[in-house]
């Protein structure tokens, strides 16, 4: 988020990436709201066009906040006033930043028991899992970049460290590699995925003390 | 997520469909807690099954409760022979110095009072790497499931209420701020009295809060989400 403070173009754009990364929690938490896909849609789309109006993630610094707690809060109050208004947003109001054939993808994909969790809870397992995705995506992308996919698809269920995994003995066999470099391998892949993933939420904290403490909000989350 | 693909075999969390790259999320997260300078988990890492077998005074009998804030047991005191409950972090590899920290002030807070509604703590150790304390153990259940189960008549709510504000201020004159008051964190007994637990989020009078969840984050931030839109 240190990059999405501000008004300089640049800290717009960073703010622009944040909502087209993070959108998929917030359509979740609009969906379960009971609106249909089609008002959910235009409600998540000009709720972004307002946020970035704003332009007041300069608030969540000075608090202390966190940008999933913020846009949590700031989602909310949105909806009430729209109902209130009795949903005066209106279809395309404001630029989108989400594809609609985005949202529609992810929509049929969307596999929540909507009658098991609340919205919120839709909320915070989205958001969860939309930043592990996004680790993963840019980690497999490194890979797959270094002509190392194939290690990548191996070494990433290690890093989960489930039992029943195949050993790097057996890894360093099918991959041709000796097992010393498969075990190095696999270190490097760990740190470098511990500094993506610690990076990645570092973006949506005001501070870096917060990283560890949104860990451990993820895991009880998802734990649950 | 209709319906868990399968059980994780390391933490026991469901995995379902959506789950990036298809692999335990709670494991990947709990991965990226480890500090970025281990250079071998494995090394200094004591399992968790070599831990239950043989935690030193305490037999573990069960798990009754796990959360960010470490892992409690239903256990017998050898010594003593009397069932506690104990609560134990760093048993995997995402406990980290700060983590064990806070852990430890957690015990000290909640030890330095003396009062019926508030769970004692009997002792606080590390073995192995872990750090934990033992507690009295209180086995009517959290205010929030057992309201869930049955409404409490008001006269009996009205009463818990009295005790707990009671209770509360005895902790503040005592220098001791909860933090983190709410009906999960209240146990009642056999005979339905209320125990406050779970000082995790304690601190002192003037101490920096700082939530694991983010409740406390958010109560703040609510003020400046109802300025958008």
């Amino acid at each position: 988020m240190l990059a999405a403070r501000g008004e300089s173009t640049e800290a717009r754009a960073a703010l622009e990436k944040l909502c087209r990364t993070y959108w998929w929690p917030l359509y979740g938490f609009v969906r379960r709201e009971g609106y249909k896909p089609e008002e959910a849609q235009d409600l998540t789309q000009a709720f972004f066009a307002r946020l970035l109006e704003r332009r007041d993630l300069e608030t969540v610094r000075r608090e202390r906040g966190r940008l999933r707690s913020y846009l949590l809060a700031s989602l909310k109050n949105f909806l009430s006033k729209a109902r209130y208004r009795e949903l005066t947003v209106k279809r395309g109001e404001g630029r989108p930043l989400v594809s609609l054939e985005d949202l529609l993808a992810r929509e049929r994909a969307d596999q929540e028991p909507a009658h098991k969790l609340s919205a919120d809870r839709i909320y915070e397992r989205r958001w969860a899992l939309t930043l592990l995705e996004q680790v993963l995506t840019r980690l497999r992308a490194e890979y797959e970049a270094a002509g190392k996919l194939p290690l990548f698809d191996r070494l990433k269920e290690l890093l989960a460290r489930e039992s029943g995994q195949p050993s790097q003995a057996e890894i360093a066999a099918e991959l041709q590699m000796t097992e010393n470099a498969v075990k190095q391998a696999f270190h490097r892949m760990r740190h470098r995925y511990r500094q993506m993933l610690q990076d990645e939420i570092a973006h949506t904290v005001a501070a870096q003390d917060d990283v560890e403490d949104e860990l451990r909000h993820f895991i009880a989350v998802l734990q649950t | 997520m209709t319906n868990a693909s399968r059980v994780c075999t390391e933490c026991g969390a469901s995995v379902f469909a959506d789950a990036p790259e298809g692999v335990c999320s709670v494991c990947l997260f709990r991965t990226g807690l480890a500090s970025l300078d281990n250079k071998d988990d494995e090394a200094f890492e004591p399992t968790v099954a070599r831990m239950l077998k043989d935690f030193g005074d305490y037999e573990l009998l069960e798990e009754i409760g796990h959360g960010g804030q470490g892992v409690v047991y239903r256990a017998r005191q050898k010594s003593l022979n009397r069932i506690v409950a104990l609560k134990v972090i760093g048993l995997s590899h995402w406990a980290t110095e700060a983590h064990l920290k806070r852990f430890r002030l957690e015990a000290e807070a909640a030890a330095s009072l003396n009062h019926p509604c508030i769970v004692p703590i009997y002792e606080v150790g590390e073995r192995e790497g872990a750090c934990y304390f033992s507690m009295g153990l209180v086995e009517g259940g959290q205010l929030d499931a057992v309201a869930k189960r049955e409404p409490i008549p008001i006269r009996h709510a009205a009463e818990l209420i009295a005790k707990l504000a009671r209770t509360v201020s005895y902790a503040h004159e005592h220098g001791i701020l909860h933090r983190d008051i709410k009906p999960g964190n209240i146990l009642l007994d056999a005979k339905g009295e209320p125990h406050l637990t779970d000082f995790g989020l304690a601190g002192r009078d003037g101490e920096h809060c700082h939530a694991d969840d983010g409740s406390f984050g958010h109560a703040q931030l609510h003020g400046a989400g109802t300025s958008c839109g």
